[in-house]
């Protein structure tokens, strides 16, 4: 486990609250519909800890929306759902029948938006409040089990992971967020935290 | 902003070749490039679309939810990802009424060389066939299901009505498989959409009532 200053956790976790409520009021206009989003916690994880964090989820499939960024720093944003979860709040935000949920091209490229809005606000938060410049990738889904996931994660790569709860309607659904982070890039990113001064 | 438009015009003069929809918009929504496909897709021809504000046309655009979205590009440079399911009629004249082609789009950020700032490019796919492909299979998969559900259930029903089932020989009631007895009537009506209504038949009329039906009358 990563452990950092409890100053420099709050910031973060602030950092990714301001991110999903903006995501979250997004969400809410583009549906109008009362969606609830909420981050309860944020760590830093090892890539060890992370696939152990995967694995012991019990997800058969996830799926999963990511881009890359670059700039300041550079890594990966992405959103992660269980796959029949994802098919229930696509159902749910698009008015489908929730006894015959599809994950099909439509579905996907719908989740897609969806993780685009979150991750968009998340990323939009951070470059905002910390004054810091990226370029990013298009957005893309992808579906595979905990461990083909773990094929992505680099080893030496650090891990911004916060669990995530949508409410919609009377639907409950968590989500995962993750931010792919290489060691320089976290101090980068510890380095524009505006506790960074308070830290010895 | 004649010169912006003609140095785009001039670097982007194959993506009317493209068959996919291209748009590039300033940060004021000015539409800045309007390629052939979307001329074709969207019935609205370059020399109109040019240099006015997208909204003009369509009306999504001029919606604060849709402006808000694509304000994170002009000052980040996020990417947006404009799904068809969510958005039918991103690219139609009036609410509501989607497109008679489906369309999603992505936005990505194009930097301004000289100012801060981006511009947004807006790439616009058709997912007619696709999303129609998507709807037949989901018709078919629900078809399924239904005529699935349907046959398990006259499966059930054959399975009941074609059982052994143990009867009196003198007064005709069944046993259950608890080893209770019941009139055969209500056994069947309980176990079979089978319901019944009593009457009496003439063989059983004279032999009930012979005073009332004798038997010349019975058999005529």
């Amino acid at each position: 486990m990563i452990t950092l200053r409890a100053e420099q956790m709050d910031c973060l976790a602030e950092l990714v609250n301001v991110g999903v409520g903006r995501g979250a009021s997004v969400l809410n206009s583009i549906l109008q519909s009362h969606i609830r989003l909420q981050v309860p916690s944020v760590q830093l994880l090892t890539c060890e800890e992370l696939r152990s964090e995967l694995s012991t989820t019990g997800v058969e499939r996830f799926a999963q929306v990511e881009f890359g960024f670059s700039g300041e720093f550079s890594g990966r944003a992405q959103m992660l759902f269980d796959r029949s979860d994802a098919e229930k709040l696509v159902s749910a935000l698009t008015g489908a029948p929730q006894d015959d949920p599809h994950m099909d091209a439509l579905g996907s490229d719908t989740l897609c938006e969806v993780g685009n809005v979150v991750l968009n606000a998340l990323m939009g938060s951070i470059s905002n409040m910390l004054n810091l410049y990226f370029v990013y990738t298009v957005p893309e889904y992808k579906e595979g089990n905990a461990e083909e996931l773990a094929t992505q994660f680099a080893e030496e790569a650090v891990f911004l992971y916060a669990h995530a709860w949508f409410e919609v309607e009377q639907l409950s659904v968590e989500g995962t967020l993750i931010v792919f982070l290489g060691v320089r890039a976290l101090d980068n990113l510890l380095a524009a935290l505006p506790c960074h001064e308070t830290v010895s | 902003m004649r010169q912006v438009h003609e140095r785009i015009e001039a670097f982007v003069r194959w993506w009317d070749h493209l068959p996919i929809g291209l748009c590039v918009l300033d940060a004021d929504f000015q539409v800045l490039y309007w390629n052939r496909c979307l001329e074709l897709w969207t019935g609205r021809e370059r020399e109109h679309v040019l240099a006015q504000d997208i909204g003009t046309y369509f009306h999504r655009f001029r919606e604060r939810q849709y402006r808000d979205r694509m304000s994170f590009t002009f000052a980040n440079g996020t990417p947006i990802v404009f799904s068809y399911q969510l958005h039918p009629d991103l690219f139609s004249d009036a609410p509501g009424v989607p497109n008679s082609r489906a369309l999603r789009a992505t936005v990505t950020a194009i930097p301004k060389e000289e100012a801060q700032g981006y511009w947004a490019l807006v790439v616009v796919e058709n997912v007619t066939e696709l999303n129609q492909r998507i709807e037949q299979y989901r018709a078919m998969h629900k078809r399924a299901l239904e005529e699935m559900a349907a046959r398990e259930e006259a499966l059930a029903e054959i399975r009941v009505l074609s059982g052994l089932l143990p009867i009196c020989c003198v007064c005709k009631s069944v046993r259950d498989d608890r080893g209770y007895w019941h009139q055969v009537e209500a056994y069947i009506a309980k176990h079979s959409e089978a319901s019944f209504s009593h009457g009496i038949c003439p063989k059983c009329q004279h032999r009930m009532y012979p005073e009332f039906f004798p038997v010349e009358e019975t058999e005529s």
